[in-house]
């Protein structure tokens, strides 16, 4: 291939690094913009008995105050119907919505958010996941009954979904077993931390119309959900995509964005609204906290016989996408692994909370942290070496998930062997507390409803019309894939993502599909435009179309490549020929799934005093399938390396009394570029069936190992175990004294 | 942020009549900013020191150095003043924030800004420096250790602004350390320690004065009395080192808070004692 599989630059990099492109908070709608703000209840869970906003209506420059009240009274969800847009009888999180305001700037604004007055009659609350499965746990949504949900969706108390796998006889499993392992781990909370908070700017205009300027992963969700909450049709709402300062899956579902339209309406004038970083701790979409139980039988040789696991993860005050990604959970917890005999439970549980959502690799990371570190106590317990009892187990094409889709283009051994064998090229450094860990784990990827639009241009030039946010190269692997079937260079390609007025519906920005599922588009609209450019180049060469070729700008006669035309001529010679100007919009949808692979392996130094953890040298190898622009894929990989090893040694949001300890950058530390060690890249390329030019996706593998790996190392370099993220220094000097003490 | 008075005079006497009591003296602004935007201060008045000539100036006096308030991180850290004498001083400039932050902030900033984690705060009181304060009547000297009352609180009366740090010559037979714990490289410390040692002249084993400063484990940095007590006199093996390091810890007085545990903190305060005792001996004895 000419294009696919070069490394080149991102087509948007230079409006990027210059400062011309525009974000969320750059947008200029016309017009005075108001400043928007939203008041949040203080408590994780009251009854609200009175708001009152007389004050804050009659401050000067307020410009409108909007509560449920000027809402329909309805609640929404996916999967369960449990939230409303703004809390009438009952905050559930601190942080829950009360009420909005739009003033004339940003202190006025503040100040009338101050004057909302709102009783509270404070309730007893759980924010852990375990906990709010007792029988005694306050409940979250008395009328929980009522509501609407899924069908067959198992829900009782504040538990909001829960799915059961077996597979083969757990019991018989575990009876086959010559040892039998269990252990519990628990992973909690994280926030993307994302650079660009959430926010929107909204303009009504006298048609009724809703503009809305969104820093958004998912525009045609987005204008679904502001329709829906405000009742009103798609054609009244137009969603305009800002380029985005990074989602990590924390800008699926709307947050601020309704509340920006309603008070537009009412004040008349464009609003905005920026989150500030507080808030967008407290009320986002972070990754949800898992308690989980891992017991596994094996043989003497390491062959696992069985599988027994439950995890439950605190979704927040709303089930919101917790559902999906607990039965993605399920299916997803054994591992990359053949296990012949499985029970599975995972239960979604509600928590007074923000409503988790579908951070980068949604459970990934939770689950392999307990997996993998199961896999390498049973290693070392039974004398294998921790590769050897992966490869022994690693599933392989033709293998089932636990709900039963096969599996192909599985590259689990080889992509564990890659990460192994570059580990293994330099030798361990002496020094007593240094160490080395791996953990592999797999995601699967789907492919969800996407249409792109491709055209040839009268002067040759192509143009891709897409309604996909470009989060992380996406544009500029459509464009190689365009410029691949249609000969031309990527320089000749412009993309462009359009509105939800203007775009064929597109998929999300997430779950690793983006390229599969538009660039599958893309590859059908691609090739139906090279179909039109060979039947009018046809006529003039008078050749069969299927006798013609492109490349270089031209097409010309298989063989014979004087019999030539230039793109440029196709073009406009399509609008004199019968069949007219060049154009194709196609879509897919519902495609098949496949698995893709990371595995990682570290070398870490533990200071014994301090406990504090240097990562010496970190391997991530990948299937990648092909990899389309090499320079993303490795981009991606360092990018969810980097993201997984802060969850790894220091990120956690803590809560106390259900308020978010640190919701700030000072407390909640994310690795910074100062943390950040090399990362060795190796690809593992095989054109994957299922992927547009074979390409698999990539942003969600590379983020799931790291725990695992950092438990593992620790454990290699100091001889203890952690079972509890975030693995800290004190949590390593803690454990390091009880295991002295227990020499003793 | 509520809106606020911008003042910027171009001469120390100017400032000086400037600060009223609802006025704010800015330097790098890398707190201070910080404190408006969360509405700590009632400050309506800011008054920007960085036009002051010379008060950023880092120079030699009487064998020691006198550091100007507005001195940058950044520059305390690449100083050859500094670096070839007052080794903690340099490590803990060198540390502070972020790159951007040391190139805004400045050490009249972090002190006065008296956090408790400040860290600057404990070489400076292991060195024995002292900072100089003026008012409109004139100026006078406060030492470091006597400089902090409470976190944001320093011995700084009304209209009073901290002009320079001045550091004592380094005797000779003497070296000072700074280390710290941290949970990411860009951090604010969970504990920090700084250790000044000058060796006897006859004994180059042994102690004759030792200060051992710790910040993060107080409402203020703290002396750490009793390990100095420990030290003094003492030949500096292995064991005075843990003792020191012991007593340092009972010196202590940390608290849980999101970012550490106490017990966390108090044996942090047992390592970062230990090891800044090693290697400000070993500058004593011009190891290193």
């Amino acid at each position: 291939m000419r294009v696919v599989g070069q490394e080149l630059p991102r087509v948007e990099i230079l409006e990027k690094v210059t400062g011309q492109s525009v974000f969320g908070a750059d947008v200029l709608p016309g017009g005075r913009v108001l400043a928007g703000k939203m008041v949040l209840s203080p408590h994780p869970h009251a009854r609200i008995t009175a708001i009152r906003t007389e004050r804050a209506e009659r401050l000067p420059g307020v410009k409108a105050v909007v509560t449920a009240a000027d809402l329909p009274a309805i609640r929404y969800g996916r999967f369960v119907r449990d939230e409303a847009y703004f809390a009438t009888t009952k905050a559930r999180y601190a942080g829950d919505r009360i009420a909005a305001v739009a003033a004339v700037d940003e202190e006025t604004a503040e100040e009338a958010a101050r004057l909302i007055e709102v009783d509270y009659e404070v309730l007893p609350s759980v924010t852990s996941g375990l906990e709010a499965m007792a029988p005694d746990a306050p409940l979250l949504h008395e009328d929980y009954a009522d509501y609407w949900a899924q069908p067959d969706l198992d829900r009782r108390g504040n538990v909001c979904g829960h799915k059961q796998i077996v597979r083969g006889d757990v019991e018989r499993g575990f009876a086959e077993a010559d040892r039998i392992f269990e252990h519990r781990f628990h992973v909690p909370m994280v926030h993307q931390t994302y650079i660009e908070p959430h926010t929107a700017t909204a303009r009504f205009d006298a048609s009724g119309k809703a503009t809305v300027w969104a820093s958004s992963l998912a525009l045609f969700p987005l204008r679904a959900a502001i329709a829906q909450i405000l009742r009103m049709p798609m054609t009244k709402v137009r969603v305009i995509p800002t380029e985005i300062g990074g989602g990590f899956g924390g800008k699926l579902s709307p947050t601020v964005e309704p509340a920006a339209v309603v008070l537009a309406r009412k004040a008349r004038r464009p609003v905005r609204i920026v989150m500030s970083r507080s808030e967008d701790f407290q009320t986002t979409n972070p990754r949800h906290p898992f308690h989980l139980r891992y017991k596994t039988g094996v043989k003497h040789d390491g062959t696992i016989t069985a599988r027994e696991i439950e995890v439950v993860l605190g979704t927040g005050f709303s089930a919101g996408s917790g559902v999906m990604i607990s039965q993605g959970a399920a299916v997803r917890a054994p591992g990359p692994y053949r296990v012949p005999n499985l029970k599975i439970d995972s239960y979604c549980v509600y928590t007074n909370t923000s409503t988790c959502g579908a951070y980068r690799g949604p459970a990934g990371p939770q689950l392999a942290f307990a997996s993998e570190s199961q896999m390498d106590i049973i290693a070392r317990e039974l004398g294998i070496d921790p590769v050897e009892l992966r490869l022994r187990n690693a599933m392989v094409d033709g293998d089932e998930t636990p709900a039963g889709a096969r599996l192909e283009d599985v590259h689990a051994k080889e992509t564990l062997l890659k990460a192994a064998e570059a580990m293994n090229a330099v030798p361990r450094p002496p020094g007593n507390n240094v160490g080395r860990g791996v953990a592999m784990a797999h995601w699967l990827v789907g492919g969800m409803a996407s249409s792109a639009g491709v055209k040839l241009n009268e002067d040759g030039t192509v143009a891709i019309l897409t309604g996909l946010v470009d989060l992380s190269g996406a544009s500029t692997s459509l464009a190689q894939i365009a410029a691949e079937v249609l000969g031309v260079s990527l320089d000749d390609v412009h993309v462009r993502t359009a509105d939800t007025d203007f775009a064929p519906h597109s998929t999300l920005s997430a779950g690793s599909q983006a390229l599969k599922s538009m660039g599958g588009a893309v590859l059908l609209a691609a090739r139906e435009a090279k179909r039109q450019i060979q039947q009018v180049a046809a006529d003039k060469l008078e050749a069969d179309p299927g006798d013609l070729e492109l490349d270089g700008n031209t097409v010309f006669v298989k063989g014979s490549p004087e019999r030539a035309v230039t793109l440029r001529e196709v073009g406009q010679m399509a609008l004199e020929h019968a069949r007219g100007p060049i154009v194709s919009t196609q879509s897919v949808s519902q495609l098949t799934p496949h698995p893709a692979i990371a595995a990682h392996a570290a070398e870490v130094e533990v200071d014994p005093e301090t406990g504090r953890v240097r990562i010496l040298r970190y391997v991530a190898a990948q299937d990648v399938g092909t990899a389309v622009n090499p320079l993303s894929v490795r981009g991606q990989i360092e990018g969810g390396v980097m993201q997984g090893l802060g969850q790894a040694l220091s990120e956690a949001c803590t809560f106390t009394d259900g308020k978010m300890d640190n919701a700030n950058l000072l407390d909640y530390k994310i690795f910074s570029a100062l943390d950040a060690p090399p990362v060795e890249v190796h690809l593992v390329q095989h054109p994957c069936a299922s992927g547009p030019l074979g390409a698999k996706g990539v942003g969600e593998p590379p983020i799931i190992p790291p725990p695992a790996v950092m438990a593992n190392a620790v454990y290699d370099a100091v001889g203890v175990r952690i079972h509890d993220l975030p693995i800290t220094p004190e949590k390593i000097v803690k454990a390091l004294k009880a295991k002295r003490a227990a020499q003793r | 942020m509520r809106p606020f008075h911008y003042r910027a005079p171009r001469s120390l006497d100017e400032a000086l009549a400037l600060l009223t009591p609802r006025a704010v003296p800015l330097a790098g602004g890398t707190d201070l900013f910080l404190k408006m935007e969360r509405r700590q201060t009632q400050a309506d008045t800011v008054v920007d020191l960085k036009r002051i000539p010379e008060l950023d100036r880092i120079e030699a006096v009487d064998g020691g150095v006198r550091i100007g308030a507005l001195a940058l991180m950044d520059s305390l850290g690449a100083s050859s003043l500094i670096a070839g004498q007052y080794e903690a001083l340099t490590r803990s400039a060198r540390v502070v924030g972020s790159i951007q932050t040391r190139n805004r902030a400045t050490l009249g900033g972090n002190l006065a800004n008296a956090s408790p984690a400040a860290d600057t705060a404990p070489p400076l009181m292991a060195l024995g420096a002292s900072a100089e304060v003026a008012d409109a009547g004139g100026t006078r000297q406060v030492p470091v250790d006597r400089l902090f009352l409470g976190p944001g609180r320093t011995a700084l009366r009304d209209g009073e602004l901290l002009t320079a740090i001045l550091v004592p010559a380094l005797p000779a037979r003497a070296g000072s350390s700074f280390h710290r714990c941290v949970r990411t490289a860009m951090d604010i410390a969970l504990v920090n320690c700084a250790a000044f040692i000058r060796l006897d002249e006859d004994h180059p084993d042994t102690v004759a004065e030792a200060r051992i400063a710790l910040g993060a484990v107080a409402p203020t940095p703290l002396r750490a009395a009793s390990a100095e007590t420990r030290l003094a006199g003492a030949r500096l093996d292995e064991d005075v080192v843990e003792a020191a390091g012991e007593c340092a810890a009972s010196d202590a007085r940390p608290i849980d808070d999101v970012r550490a545990s106490a017990d966390y903190r108090r044996e942090m305060v047992r390592v970062l004692t230990r090891r800044a005792i090693r290697s400000a001996f070993r500058r004593a004895r011009g190891e290193a």
